[in-house]
């Protein structure tokens, strides 16, 4: 009896850890909108995006709940854009920078280390998107779709460099200040 | 020390972000497909939802694709941060965005990989843009 008690509230706690409070469901939320609303704006711009920069920020202030920012987030594109092919490619691109993000927040890392990772991101982005082609019309299909594809990973990684390196501490700091 | 450990913090991933992009630019520079230069003797097909199909010879200069269709072709689309996204040929639309057609480009009969803004023009190329089913893409 006793040992089933004990397990029923260590499964209490674990849910209560897991699940979401209102406070947390509303940042969660106005987050994703935020990153939603902002990648919609910029899009105009040729590899201009700052989802990339919020991504690593709501990690690092959400851990694994950033993850339910990134597939509703995912799924807002969907709807808004389409399910078509390049959607596929969202399903796993956003989790592998959250993955990234996990690791580097492990320790403290200077502004300019997260910039790089981010910048390096932006860099090897037209590679693992290939992945999709890669299925689709196997290695010849993905490998010249990415080359033909690094001028423009070229002005994204140095777009998510810079942008990273002026606004993540600033942001960083904003919202510790308001949470 | 400290001193020592802040300008590594600094110039560590500077150093290594720039040798990613020369890596990242070398490869493009060896294996991108390149252009040729002077007159080219090309054609060009579209082939409609209906099969109806226009063929054009053109003579031309252009390095890239768009540039030498648009000699003989009316061509909207949208620049996008992966190129030039083809929309409407001749009044005909099929964008991938809005809907399940989208204009395929096939080059001496084999599924580019270019889009029409990247695809290089030789001499004796044949293009084709077909309205095709996004299901059917590159198969």
């Amino acid at each position: 009896m006793a040992i089933n008690i004990n397990s029923s509230l260590k499964t209490l706690k674990m849910l209560q850890n897991n699940s979401l409070t209102a406070k947390e469901l509303v940042r969660l939320s106005v987050c994703t909108a935020i990153l939603f609303v902002l990648q919609i704006a910029l899009s105009p711009l040729p590899n201009i995006e700052m989802v990339t920069l919020l991504i690593l920020l709501y990690t690092r202030w959400f851990q694994k709940k950033a993850l339910f920012i990134i597939y509703v987030f995912v799924l807002l594109e969907g709807v808004f854009y389409g399910f078509h092919f390049w959607w596929f490619g969202y399903l796993y691109i956003w989790a592998f920078l959250w993955i990234i993000a996990t690791l580097l927040d492990k320790r403290p890392r200077s502004v300019w280390t997260w910039a790089a990772f981010g910048g390096g991101f932006g860099l090897l982005f037209g590679l693992f998107f290939s992945l999709i082609y890669l299925l689709a019309g196997g290695i010849p299909t993905a490998l010249a779709w990415w080359i033909a594809g690094i001028p423009f990973d070229i002005l994204h990684g140095v777009s998510n460099f810079i942008l990273i390196r002026i606004l993540f501490q600033p942001l960083d700091r904003l919202y510790h200040s308001i949470a | 020390m400290e001193k020592q450990n802040n300008r590594n913090r600094i110039w560590i991933p500077i150093t290594a972000f720039v040798l990613a992009i020369a890596l990242l630019a070398g490869l493009w520079a060896i294996f991108s497909q390149k252009p040729t230069e002077g007159s080219k003797h090309i054609s060009i097909a579209v082939v409609y939802e209906d099969g109806k199909t226009e063929n054009f010879t053109v003579d031309t200069d252009a390095e890239y694709l768009k540039e030498a269709a648009e000699s003989v072709l009316s061509i909207e689309g949208k620049e996008t941060q992966y190129g030039f996204s083809l929309y409407t040929i001749n009044g005909v639309t099929a964008d991938f965005s809005q809907g399940d057609q989208y204009w395929a480009l096939y080059v001496n009969g084999e599924y580019g990989q270019y889009g029409i803004d990247q695809q290089p023009v030789t001499d004796g190329d044949q293009y084709q843009f077909i309205v095709e089913n996004i299901e059917n893409a590159s198969k």
